[in-house]
């Protein structure tokens, strides 16, 4: 059965619904948010479509292929696939995506313009997509810009506080990001006068000689760092998660950081492996050093927003250190980080948006201690997507972490008293973790009770968080479920790593 | 699913359910919380039928190929220590119907403690060591939201997050210990791990060392124990599931289940040991000038564990668990007892109790039993566990062990001197509560509710009987003496030996009459030394000095890294482009002269350097 | 030397659109009516521009004894040739406005900008450097002109002088250049200049001759350091005034530059590192100053300099391991040929509201998207493509096949030079698209007092053709960056 119009439709359905939203006149402004969830609802549909016509048997190959010359010029083809790297990063999006839509309907931070605040979604929601089944650099890399206009948007015009400053900074930083990462790309496809990421991937990359190779990886790497962010490159990112409305906070968090580290699993570690096994060291060492800075720095925050965005670079952090052993069990977890970070971080965002909905703020100064009391519903979703971000084992947070550190015992790579080293420092990191954690629980949630309550969790907030919830648990009692579908297609990454080693 | 995954789930489907319907109505909480806790009876129960002490139950995981979690292993070992875990559980949860009748959040607290003991069967089943993980980290989490239950207490919320964090600082070590485990012998199975790391030495003593930091943190050892005196701040009956049936059990517990491979390590026996002895006599000394009947309990446990740990450090592992399963009734009791002091009087401040005896017989009869079962006085259960840890340390000193006899002989010596300090602040304790003139807070109490003395009187039989249970080698010695990790050998009984009673019985004697000569000094009034000691020997200053402070100073330099120097190069760089930019455009005022000569200029500089760049 | 043959049909284009420029003076003095006159010059450019592709490979005005012909349409040429022929169709559109309110006077305006095209349709073709000259003077002598002829705006006279007094000096330097090659070589034909400079090595005269030819280009381009007329003079004209001087005389320039350096690709040693410096010094200054403007067409100058920049960066790469040929000049003709779509696209807008609104100041642009919401996301996906953003892809695809050319060749710091400068480049079209969509404080149209009440279709039909061709271009950039191959 041919389901080659699947991948294709998973594109054009938000692409008509944003255009559908331009077009749209005054009246829509009523049912545009509607129309925006019953678009990802489309979209969410197809996914399952697709995950249903996945063959977790294959998953280390591509599926669902889809070939069509467009720029020869360029070298650029238009092909997209899915293969389990991939796939659950797609489905991660739909989600993530489908759940921001039904958050909307009620809730377009102001000044509202549901017709604008919904296109620009939906269009994010392509750029997203595309970047997780693009197969051609070129294409990848269109992906990847196309999300910053819309987040720009909702950043600057559904933002508060200094909005504008932050948004300029975070396009700013994360387009010259993404210009060193052009670079990179166009080394790799004048070097072997190839675009095709697969064909790369499979041995065509690592003809490249090692000084060509490490010129591209370091660029490539650069650029995608910006936008995991690694450490020393994270700046613009608590400044974007404070000013961003919730939603934008939420996919800013829970998508688009992953388009970075997933960029590293699926361009530059397959495609260049003799230079990869030589950053990998450093790429490790920065990964540590996020990790600790990232939960010493969200210690001293003052402000929910800030903290949690801290606390994105010290989980970002791991899913690199995971991805800098190279080994199976490393790259698997960074991927599993990648869908657990996505998946907490996304939680953790709407509830503070929640309570800064019902607040007006989200400094600690400004906030009632007592949100247990005020509104325990609410309290207990901080309470329980703080643990699951402060790696509680049985909660999809933990197994990333944690096969992280296995993976660091045994690195693919000759460096591996210093990767222990690491190991020992980064599972420091998950204590600091709990202490930022139970710190903010501490500030926010548990105080005498107020003499007027908030409202509690409302049931389109449920409807929109519930799959979450779902999700963070049956992951942390199931890793497997997950595991098993990135497997076999990290065994064909890291063997063909495997082959530049000495 | 096999039965033992069964009986970790109930309890956690329960603690699931009792979150979502709870809120509903108190007694649809308490239904789903009891029932839960009794149906893991029921199957721990059914599991001992099977006789797993004879034929080891496994119990496969899930995600065969990837990362298998779920896997089981109920042996003698664990299906004794299933049936401790869901007796104790039940006993605490049917006595907080009546205990917490007050609380606006029982049905949550009913649930946590409903996950508690869900934690605590999955490592006590725990077949690999992911599940093992899992079950030991929930129960931190647990703990803090025990120990928080009264997060509108300043104390509490202080306590919960002091318990989380310093058993998380062991976990460092723990979870490390994990990583190195699977990662040296390239499973998680648990009894595959072990067999393994017992036969390397350097991976066993790493390993054990490691997760020997996470031990100490969840059974309160030196110097990791500074949060169980605290976290008496949570509802007494959270703290009798604390003390006894979870947490503080669970570190003595791994231990004994990871034990070929600490058999393999004498070095970090050894420190063990020398942990153990340190903590013994330093919690029970402590226990003696403390004002609150909740922390005299507390320091009892710190002192108690390290008997076990002792043990296990010793070479006896079946003493430890003996001691710890008797500790365990007699601890519930103890807790239990003093929450419905607590709950009557509204205090647990020793000053403001005292003459209770007639108006709380029951409390007064069954207080009293836990008391002598903790300080051992024969024929209850805590003579006979105390003595087979005495036993051990005899047979230690006279090499007997993997360490070297000096440490027998200390863990001797401390021991008894321990005994004697233990009978010190169990008779103090029991004076300044039941006997003396009644104070004026405690006029019109009156006996606790039926919920509530219920599980004292059933808590007593074990408390009393348990100690014979290990005479006779068919009994409790075969049971835990068998795990799946080792051959089985034949069971000795744990018996008492005449030395030992001696100087034991000696010891009791001496420290309670020293307290019975010193009741009419006034006993709150302390000097220096004495605030001191009651402060656990300054030790919680040391913590601040040495690890609090250091890490807020750090918090402090990073965040301020973070504003000023990375923060500022940034956005100086934009700062700097548009002062470029201002900078560039000064030219630009319409002045054509300029303009053309500048550019004129220009030519020429091209046309000079590319002459001098072809004539090189 | 006797001319053998004239191929009219060759030459068409360059005729039609000359006589297009009579005929249309002729046309409004006839009947009065500056629309007729737009009109005229409209229909000749429509037909020169199917006739410029029939001409395609086609040569005349050759000599008999050499076959050497003065007329060559190279498919390069074509590709030039359409860039002009179309941008100046978009041009008339735009004006037609200012044409009716009489800001300026139809006839003579079809008449110069004909006559202006007339001569960029021809660059292209030229194949000596005297006649090079000569065309890129037709192209220049009536933007002057153009300039000047806006009515009832005191800067506009001033504006046309400044470009006169640089054009008179650049093409002064370059005739020194050209004097002092055929000093050197005795020839001015291209092919016979380019068989000598394969031969030779630079000379120091030649070297010398080269640099200044290329300054006239650098004046029509308006590349660093002969853009300083350029900000003056776009703001000092109306808006389709300022856009043809961006958009077609520029790409006259362009045009001229591919012909020399095609001619004295044997000397790529000399001529490549100054195009690679001046390419750079363009875009960082051009970008870092745009960031300061607050003027609207200002800032389109500064962007329009910028843009130049990252054109001659191809050019600027050229070097042994990457020599000139179809890697070189299809990346340029293809920025080209996105450039004009999205540039004249963006002055096109301009052009619409400050007729419109008196818009001048990007302040006065605050909350365009609440009066007018199609000429603001128009506006803002002109900007995002001239900043290289999707969804302007078009935009982002031409800087990516630009930015090729420098990776191919290891010129790393040309590369890094055009990255920051994108970047930088960002900012301004940000602040700009930002204002867009901004609410305003008070009331709507604030400040905007002067709303004139004439509104022109064909202006919003500019802005439209520009939306759809640079839709177009996103949608199958093979019709840009592969534009040169299908001719």
């Amino acid at each position: 059965m041919t389901s080659s119009w699947l991948l294709p439709a998973l594109l054009v359905v938000p692409l008509l619904g944003a255009l559908a939203m331009l077009l749209a006149g005054r009246g829509a402004e009523r049912w545009a948010t509607w129309f925006g969830v019953g678009v990802q609802s489309a979209g969410l549909l197809l996914t399952l479509l697709v995950m249903a016509q996945f063959s977790q048997t294959q998953s280390g190959s591509m599926q669902m292929v889809v070939e069509h010359s467009w720029i020869p010029e360029l070298l650029v083809d238009f092909r997209i696939g899915v293969d389990g790297i991939s796939l659950p990063l797609v489905v991660l999006t739909s989600l993530l995506g489908w759940c921001a839509a039904v958050y909307a309907v009620r809730r377009v931070a102001e000044p509202g313009r549901a017709r604008a605040f919904v296109g620009l979604l939906l269009l994010l929601q392509v750029g997203m997509l595309g970047t997780f089944m693009a197969l051609d650099l070129i294409l990848f890399f269109l992906f990847f810009e196309v999300v910053l206009a819309p987040m720009w948007f909702l950043i600057a015009f559904w933002g508060s506080g200094e909005r504008r400053r932050s948004a300029n900074t975070f396009i700013l930083y994360t387009v010259l990001g993404s210009v060193v990462m052009l670079l990179g790309f166009l080394v790799v496809i004048v070097e072997t006068g190839s675009a095709d990421m697969v064909a790369l991937a499979n041995g065509l990359g690592a003809q490249m000689s090692t000084s060509a190779q490490l010129t591209a990886a370091l660029l490539i790497l650069g650029g995608l760092a910006v936008k995991t962010p690694m450490w020393p490159l994270h700046t613009w990112l608590p400044d974007a998660h404070t000013a961003a409305p919730t939603v934008g906070s939420v996919l800013l968090a829970g998508v688009l950081l992953k388009m970075g580290t997933y960029g590293m699993v699926r361009i530059v570690v397959p495609t260049l492996p003799d230079a990869m096994v030589s950053i990998a060291p450093y790429l490790a060492a920065f990964a540590v050093i996020g990790i600790l800075y990232g939960a010493l720095a969200s210690y001293g925050q003052d402000d929910l927003k800030r903290v949690i965005a801290f606390s994105s670079v010290g989980h970002m952090g791991f899913v690199l250190l995971g991805i800098s052993t190279l080994s199976v069990v490393g790259i698997n977890a960074a991927l599993f980080g990648n869908i657990a970070h996505g998946l907490i971080t996304g939680l953790l965002f709407f509830v503070v948006g929640g309570i800064k909905q019902r607040t007006g703020s989200t400094a600690f100064a400004d906030l009632p201690r007592s949100l247990y009391a005020s509104a325990p519903r609410l309290g207990f979703l901080l309470g329980f997507a703080a643990v699951a971000s402060l790696g509680m084992p049985g909660l999809a947070g933990f197994w990333g972490e944690f096969l992280a550190l296995v993976g660091a015992y045994h690195p693919l790579v000759p460096e591996r008293l210093f990767y222990r080293v690491l190991l020992v420092l980064a599972a420091m990191g998950m204590v600091l973790a709990a202490a930022y954690f139970l710190k903010v629980l501490r500030r926010v949630g548990q105080g005498p009770a107020p003499e007027t309550l908030l409202d509690d969790v409302a049931t389109d907030e449920w409807l929109s968080w519930t799959p979450l919830v779902a999700l963070i648990v049956i992951l942390g009692v199931a890793p497997f479920l997950l595991l098993q579908v990135t497997e076999p297609a990290v065994r064909v990454v890291v063997e063909s790593v495997a082959g530049a080693l000495p | 699913m096999t039965a033992a995954l069964l009986m970790v789930l109930v309890p956690a489907v329960a603690a699931l359910l009792g979150l979502l319907l709870g809120g509903m109505s108190r007694p649809l909480a308490a239904a789903i919380a009891v029932g839960g806790t009794a149906s893991a009876l029921g199957v721990a129960l059914y599991l001992a039928l099977l006789e797993p002490w004879a034929e080891p139950l496994i119990g496969t995981g899930f995600g065969e190929g990837t990362l298998p979690l779920g896997a089981t292993v109920v042996d003698g070992l664990a299906s004794t220590v299933a049936l401790m875990v869901c007796f104790v559980s039940l006993l605490v949860q049917i006595y907080s119907i009546g205990y917490m009748r007050e609380e606006p959040r029982y049905s949550s607290y009913a649930a946590f403690i409903s996950l508690f003991t869900a934690a605590m069967l999955a490592v006590v089943v725990a077949g690999d060591l992911l599940l093992l993980v899992i079950g030991w980290e929930v129960m931190g989490l647990c703990s803090y939201l025990l120990i928080g239950q009264r997060w509108e207490q300043e104390e509490a919320r202080r306590a919960a997050v002091k318990a989380f964090l310093v058993t998380k600082i062991g976990d460092i070590g723990f979870i490390i210990g994990i990583v190195v485990l699977i990662g040296a012998t390239a499973t998680t199975l648990l009894p595959d791990a072990v067999r393994a790391a017992a036969d390397d030495p350097t991976v066993a003593t790493v390993a054990s060392g490691l997760i020997l930091l996470g031990v100490l943190g969840k059974s309160a050892q030196f110097p990791l124990h500074a949060w169980l005196p605290d976290a008496m701040a949570g509802p007494s009956p959270v703290s009798a599931l604390i003390h006894a049936a979870t947490m503080v059990a669970a570190g003595v517990y791994v231990v004994a289940r990871l034990y070929p491979m600490y058999l393999a390590a004498p070095a970090i026996l050894t420190a063990m040991a020398v942990i153990a002895c340190v903590t013994m006599l330093g919690a029970a000394v402590i226990a003696v000038v403390q004002d609150d009947l909740k922390r005299v309990l507390a320091w009892s446990t710190v002192s108690q564990l390290a008997y076990m740990v002792a043990a296990l450090a010793l070479g006896a592992r079946d003493a430890a668990i003996f001691h710890m399963l008797s500790h365990a009734f007699s601890k519930a009791l103890l807790f239990l007892a003093a929450g419905a002091v607590i709950h009557a009087v509204g205090s647990g401040a020793l000053r403001e109790l005292g003459g209770l005896r007639r108006s709380m017989p029951v409390t007064f009869i069954t207080m009293t039993i836990g008391l002598l079962a903790l300080v051992g006085v024969f024929p209850l259960a805590g003579f006979f566990s105390k003595e087979s840890v005495l036993v051990a340390a005899e047979h230690a000193a006279h090499g007997d062990a993997e360490v070297a006899s000096w440490v027998g002989w200390t863990v001797l010596v401390v021991s008894i001197l321990t005994i004697a300090v233990t009978a010190a602040y169990a008779q103090r304790l029991w004076l300044l509560t039941w006997s003396g003139p009644r104070r004026d807070s405690s006029s019109g109490v009156r006996e606790v509710p039926a919920v509530m003395f219920v599980p004292l009187v059933v808590l007593v039989v074990p408390a009393v009987v348990f100690g014979f249970s290990a005479l006779e080698r068919a009994w409790l010695p075969t049971w835990i003496q068998a795990t799946v990790t080792e051959p089985l050998g034949t069971a000795e009984a744990l018996r008492p030996e005449v030395a030992t009673v001696v100087l034991s019985v000696v010891a009791v004697i001496v420290g309670a009459g020293a307290a019975l000569v010193f009741r009419h000094r006034e006993t709150f009034a302390r000097g220096r030394a004495g605030s001191f000691v009651a402060a656990g020997f300054g030790f919680d200053a040391v913590y601040q000095g040495l690890v609090v402070r250091p890490f807020l100073v750090v918090v402090g330099w990073v965040t301020a890294f973070d504003r000023s120097a990375i923060q500022r190069s940034v956005s100086g760089v934009g700062v700097g482009t548009l002062r470029a930019g201002s900078l560039l455009q000064r030219p630009y005022r319409g002045d054509v002269q300029r303009y053309v000569s500048s550019a004129v200029t220009a030519v020429v500089v091209a046309i000079v350097v590319m002459l001098v760049a072809i004539a090189t | 030397m006797t001319i053998q043959s004239i191929d009219l049909l060759t030459l068409s284009p360059t005729l039609v659109v000359a006589v297009g420029a009579l005929l249309a003076l002729v046309a409004e003095l006839v009947t009065g009516r500056g629309q007729v006159a737009l009109g005229v010059g409209l229909t000749a450019l429509v037909v020169a521009t199917p006739l410029a592709v029939l001409a395609s490979g086609e040569q005349t005005l050759c000599n008999g004894a050499d076959a050497a012909c003065a007329y060559v349409v190279s498919p390069l040429a074509v590709a030039l040739q359409l860039i002009v022929l179309v941008s100046t169709a978009v041009v008339l559109l735009m004006a037609s406005g200012d044409v009716s309110d009489g800001t300026i006077p139809g006839g003579e305006f079809v008449f110069l900008i004909l006559c202006s095209a007339s001569g960029a349709v021809l660059v292209p073709a030229t194949t000596d450097l005297v006649t090079l000259i000569v065309a890129l003077e037709v192209v220049s002598l009536p933007t002057f002109a153009l300039v000047a002829l806006r009515r009832g705006e005191p800067r506009a006279a001033e504006a046309a002088l400044k470009a006169f007094i640089f054009s008179i000096v650049s093409v002064a330097v370059s005739l020194y250049g050209i004097s002092l090659l055929y000093g050197t070589t005795g020839v001015v034909s291209f092919e016979q200049l380019a068989a000598a400079a394969t031969l030779t090595d630079p000379t120091p005269l030649g070297t010398a001759g080269l640099v200044m030819v290329l300054a006239v280009i650098g004046f029509k381009i308006a590349a660093v350091p002969f853009h300083a007329w350029a900000p003056d003079t776009y703001q000092g004209a109306t808006a389709p005034v300022a856009a043809y001087l961006s958009v077609v005389s520029k790409t006259a320039g362009f045009a001229a530059l591919l012909l020399v350096t095609w001619t004295f690709a044997g000397w790529s040693e000399v001529w490549a590192p100054v195009v690679g410096v001046l390419a750079g010094l363009t875009m960082l200054i051009g970008n870092a100053v745009a960031l300061k403007q607050r003027h609207a067409v200002r800032l389109l100058a500064w962007s329009s300099i910028a843009q130049a920049g990252y054109i001659l960066v191809p050019l600027g790469a050229v070097t042994s391991s990457v020599v000139w040929g179809p890697e070189v000049t299809d990346a340029v003709i293809g920025y080209l040929v996105a450039y004009a779509a999205m540039n004249l696209g963006a002055f096109a807008v301009v052009s619409v509201v400050a007729r419109r609104d008196g818009a001048e100041s990007l302040a006065d642009y605050r909350g365009l998207a609440w009066r007018s919401p199609w000429l603001a996301v128009s506006l803002a996906f002109f900007l995002a493509s001239l900043a290289g953003l999707p969804p302007g892809l078009i935009g982002l695809l031409v800087k990516v096949r630009v930015l090729v050319v420098p990776v191919d060749a290891g010129l790393w710091w040309l590369a890094v030079v055009m990255a920051v400068a994108t970047v930088i480049g960002l900012a301004y079209y940000l602040v700009w698209a930002a204002l867009l969509f901004a609410r305003s404080e008070t009331a709507d149209d604030e400040g905007l007092t002067h709303r004139l009440a004439v509104r022109s279709w064909t202006s919003t039909v500019a802005v439209a053709v520009c939306v759809a061709l640079t839709v177009a271009f996103s949608l199958a950039p093979s019709l840009a960056l592969g534009l040169v191959d299908r001719l």
